[in-house]
């Protein structure tokens, strides 16, 4: 399994987190941005084709890797960018548990980061944090 | 295996044929209202191009385009000719490979358009929609085939 990088976007778009691991090629100017436009319009697209209107937007596979999507009711979206063998039910399963585990006892209960727009997650422990849970979800 | 939709798009963008195979209901809001095709399908093409350039592991000899996105009732797959002609299925979610489908479906690209004289690639730029009855009438039979036995008969259109 390789993982080669994670964004996490706030309700406003603004890319809150990014990390990266293993990738070869150097993230280019804007990437970020690239990255919120790409995953909201599949989104959307998402939601038009389904019948109840609200879609549900999982993965996207290509020869080379894999984005798998996870949002939040309120809003927070993560992007993870992963080897293209990763399963799709496995990666949403430890991406909802990243959210109520890690994100909420890291990000959500630290009272030195207010959830407005532009606020960036400069805590430490969050990243770290973040790559236990991976290696203990033996993804990483 | 189901199959609600076949989009064929140019190299420009253009989708140039497009082809249901389900009840209208079955695709949402692209079923009820056929006009959003023309916009989804350039915003697909755009989205195609905006995959390859978030590549994070990128090698010059493979193409990184997007091939399967996975939503919650559908899956849709892309396949890109060498000549950058992408096509374009929508199936049920269940459905994570039909390159077999996408092999004849090309197969049938060539033999009822691209060899055909009459047909008009473009006009001053712009991609002309495929208006071959006989490529439609193959295209249905193809893909009639891949409805699996095993699932609920589909509507046909």
């Amino acid at each position: 399994m390789t993982l080669y990088s994670i964004y996490i976007f706030n309700r406003y778009g603004d890319n809150i987190f990014y990390k990266e691991w293993n990738r070869t090629t150097a993230p280019q100017e804007g990437e970020a941005g690239l990255v919120a436009g790409f995953i909201y319009t599949l989104q959307h697209f998402s939601s038009q084709l389904s019948s109840s209107g609200e879609g549900g937007f999982y993965a996207v596979r290509t020869p080379l890797y894999k984005l798998h999507y996870n949002e939040t009711m309120t809003g927070y979206r993560v992007a993870l960018l992963s080897d293209k063998d990763l399963k799709t039910d496995v990666v949403q399963n430890i991406l909802r548990k990243m959210f109520s585990d890690v994100f909420q006892r890291y990000v959500t209960k630290d009272p030195n980061y207010s959830h407005t727009q532009g606020r960036v997650i400069t805590s430490t422990a969050f990243g770290e944090a973040l790559d236990q849970f991976f290696h203990s979800q033996k993804i990483l | 295996m189901t199959v609600h939709l076949l989009w064929i798009i140019n190299q420009s963008g253009q989708l140039i044929a497009k082809s249901s195979f389900t009840a209208q209901n079955s695709i949402g809001e692209l079923g009820a209202k056929p006009d959003l095709q023309l916009t989804m399908s350039s915003i697909l093409f755009s989205t195609f191009g905006m995959s390859q350039e978030l590549t994070p592991n990128a090698n010059p000899v493979d193409s990184a385009g997007m091939t399967l996105l996975e939503f919650a009732e559908h899956n849709v797959h892309i396949y890109e000719t060498p000549s950058l002609v992408k096509f374009v299925l929508v199936s049920d979610h269940h459905t994570y490979e039909c390159n077999a489908l996408f092999r004849q479906l090309h197969s049938l690209y060539v033999e009822y358009v691209v060899k055909n004289p009459f047909n008009i690639i473009d006009e001053g730029g712009i991609g002309q929609p495929i208006r071959i009855p006989a490529f439609t009438e193959a295209v249905k039979e193809a893909v009639d085939k891949y409805h699996s036995h095993t699932q609920q008969p589909a509507v046909k259109r």
